[in-house]
């Protein structure tokens, strides 16, 4: 335990290393390791499909351990979406494997010239080929090396044509049915020629006090097990969240032109659960089993199967596309997986163009919203770079800057990354959270939407910036210990619980606040991991996009309302305010250097990047 | 008493596989269980297969045994340790892939339905797992 496996793709070697004690401490694991490997050995400038680029997959110290939802992995790379900090969370096994295998994390280096997998086993790493995989979808490619390695207990995280086509919203899939979405790491795999990592490992995870862990599971179990909405969770899982979404206006429609769907019902969790449901699958330890597996039981899609719906993809592919029923979400799902595609920015892509189209300022598209051919065409075309696909596949910020002028103020994104399932204009904390998201607009950092509907759609008050950054750092540290975050989220499992279990794991003594700390530190070091790509970055950079300031919403309970500039503006920045950031959004030196981030300061004064001194 | 398996309601999550191995040998390795949950990814079709001595009439894995390793005591298939001598036939001859081997264990594992009280039956989430008295 305690090592990292360093893949030289170039060299074709592999390096063993020991964890450091600053990383196991001030980083903790996780996205932790992750940004501070890419602060250290990703300099500015490199471009993403370079070899110079890496990849970091990486657990932490809670992976794989007895507990709710530890079948968790971080992957972080510098992302051929934003050119800068990007990050990406999936489920399933594959960092249990990884730490069973004995390896805390991997960093993919350098490029292959022929296309090769990544096999970890018990002690080792090799570099295996992968000739004979490229071409396949992510789920086929899976499958293959199942087959071939004639083990069905092996984890795989695999990029399917997408990846290997340099789609910059590409995505990894792993399981069969999890992903780790955004960002486009699967293209940066792909660039690498790496079609897949597989991980098998048999020996036990070293635990402290085996005992403490024990009762603090069972504890949690229990709790799960006894709360009313674990059943709820298991039913519909995320998919609860349509009908919800729609009746309280966030629901994206038609590129985010509307945030109310005609159509939300044929979309619903109810409809999944009546119409395609046939099963439940949970990531690794799971105390409430939320994947759903859906079969379509009849019509011209029948016999598709896929792990999901969950809401992201229904939302973004079915009614911000206008999609027709939930046969034509779960069609459409799993075209997305299979492909290696992320369903939230291929959603938010394909509603562009089509939106473009209509106005007359995109030529080459022959989809229509509600179009479930047209559309299920226009995803292989962006997957294979095909016709208008080729340009599509840059992400919807570029295609926005190449048309100019209307099609900018339609351009739903944050930074280069498409923004997720929530229409906020009546939603300031949650335009917010997808203005400073680390990544560029997700909702994973702060899923602020209920303090909204809690305290008031149209308040401008400085809780919600204040709300928004306690989210931002207790989200992301699940993303550091590496677990799930929703038993919290959607059962309020007490966070006493992961200060108990990693004392547990770890034999270390740290108070939940120490821990939060950690993911402060963590997300000054992503936000200078931006700054030092893009020393011009001002406040504007945190701005969700002009539709939702100059478009009131069309229809529904919140007709008229639009994001207030003067109140966002100030939201904004009592957010930067509350961090120890100057008013451009730029941590002072005070602030890093009261994180153990003197080191960044040194690093940015001499690139010429100018910080206060706070 | 023997343990009733309802494939239909796995989601294969391993909480059951976790809970088997720290409750035998107080280790955090799901490949030290006596019980497995798998996912089966078909063209057009996915399964959960539960992989766990069901304490069938017949017993195969004894029959299989060349050493007499394998005795059924009433309660449980069990695997008396001077006798094994790792040949491994027992694990095929099992129609429900109920055995498993791991490489720091001199034994087979076979359940031992927890001494009258199954741990992972207590723990599955989705209620997949039940006991049923012969």
């Amino acid at each position: 335990m305690n090592k990292i496996a360093r893949v030289n793709l170039t060299k074709r070697e592999v390096k063993v290393q020991e964890l450091t004690e600053e990383l196991v401490l001030n980083y903790v694991g996780g996205r932790g390791w992750g940004a501070k490997m890419l602060w250290d050995e990703v300099p500015r400038g490199v471009e993403p499909f370079s070899p110079e680029n890496k990849v970091v997959i990486a657990t932490g110290p809670l992976t794989g351990t007895y507990f709710t939802g530890t079948g968790k992995t971080t992957l972080c790379s510098k992302s051929p979406m934003t050119g800068a900090y990007g990050d990406s969370n999936v489920g399933g096994r594959f960092g249990v494997e990884l730490k069973q295998a004995g390896f805390d994390a991997l960093i993919i280096e350098g490029k292959s010239d022929k296309p090769v997998y990544v096999k970890v086993f018990d002690g080792g790493v090799s570099i295996e080929k992968a000739d004979h995989l490229w071409g396949l979808g992510s789920i086929e490619a899976e499958e293959a090396l199942k087959r071939e390695l004639n083990d069905r207990s092996i984890s795989c995280l695999t990029i399917g044509p997408a990846g290997e086509n340099l789609v910059c919203f590409a995505s990894i899939t792993s399981d069969f049915g999890r992903q780790a979405g955004r960002t486009g790491i699967g293209a940066v795999l792909g660039s690498k020629k790496v079609k897949a990592v597989v991980a098998s490992g048999s020996m036990d995870i070293p635990i402290y006090d085996v005992e403490s862990m024990i009762e603090v599971a069972r504890e949690a179990y229990e709790y799960c097990f006894k709360n009313e909405g674990q059943k709820a969770w298991i039913r519909q899982g995320t998919m609860q969240l349509i009908l919800w979404s729609n009746e309280n206006s966030a629901l994206p429609t038609r590129n985010m032109s509307e945030a109310v769907y005609e159509k939300a019902e044929m979309i619903s969790g109810d409809a999944m659960e009546s119409r395609v449901k046939i099963g439940n699958h949970g990531c690794f330890c799971c105390a409430m089993p939320c994947g759903q597996i859906s079969r379509v039981k009849e019509g011209k899609f029948a016999g598709t199967v896929v792990e999901g719906p969950e809401y992201e993809t229904t939302a973004m592919i079915g009614s911000n596309c206008a999609l027709n029923s939930i046969e034509e979400v779960v069609k459409l799902n799993r075209l997305c997986d299979e492909l290696g595609l992320d369903t939230i920015s291929t959603g938010g892509v394909v509603a562009f163009a089509i939106e473009c189209k209509r106005k007359g300022l995109l030529k080459g598209i022959e989809a229509d919203f509600g179009d479930v051919d047209g559309i299920a065409k226009l995803v292989e075309d962006i997957a294979y770079r095909r016709g208008i696909g080729d340009l599509l596949a840059h992400g919807t910020k570029r295609v926005a800057e190449k048309l100019g002028g209307e099609a900018v103020k339609i351009a739903m994104h944050v930074k280069g990354l498409e923004i997720s399932a929530y229409e906020s204009r009546a939603a300031p904390a949650m335009a917010l959270a997808y203005g400073t998201c680390d990544i560029g607009a997700h909702h994973n950092r702060a899923w602020a939407i209920t303090y909204d509907i809690k305290v008031g759609r149209t308040l401008y008050t400085p809780d919600k910036a204040k709300w928004v950054i306690y989210l931002q750092h207790v989200r992301s540290l699940f993303d550091i210990l590496t677990c799930c975050r929703l038993p919290w989220v959607e059962l309020s499992l007490p966070l006493t619980y992961y200060e108990r279990l990693y004392r547990a794991v770890t034999g270390i003594d740290r108070k939940f606040d120490d821990l939060l700390t950690v993911a402060e530190r963590v997300y000054n070091l992503t936000r200078c991991i931006w700054l030092r790509e893009y020393p011009h970055m001002d406040r504007s950079w945190d701005y969700p996009p002009p539709r939702w300031f100059e478009e009131g919403l069309p229809s529904g309970p919140f007709k008229g309302v639009k994001l207030d500039r003067e109140g966002y503006g100030r939201l904004l920045d009592e957010y930067y305010r509350l961090r120890g950031w100057d008013r451009n959004g730029r941590p002072t030196k005070s602030k890093l250097r009261s994180l153990d981030l003197g080191f960044v300061v040194e690093e940015l004064e001499k690139l010429g990047v100018d910080l206060s001194e706070g | 008493m023997r343990l009733e398996v309802l494939e239909e309601r796995c989601a294969a999550c391993g909480v059951c596989e976790l809970t088997c191995a720290l409750a035998h040998f107080k280790v955090n390795n799901p490949k030290k269980s006596a019980i497995r949950a798998e996912m089966w990814v078909l063209k057009d079709d996915v399964k959960m297969r539960i992989k766990v001595c069901r304490l069938c009439e017949e017993k195969p894995c004894i029959k299989a045994c060349p050493s007499g390793a394998l005795k059924f005591d009433g309660q449980r298939v069990e695997v008396d340790e001077a006798l094994c001598t790792l040949c491994k036939k027992c694990a095929p001859a099992c129609p429900f892939e109920g055995i498993f081997f791991h490489e720091d264990l001199r034994t087979p594992l076979v359940c031992d339905l927890c001494n009258g009280d199954p741990r992972c039956v207590r723990m599955c989430p989705t209620g997949a797992l039940r006991v049923t008295e012969s």
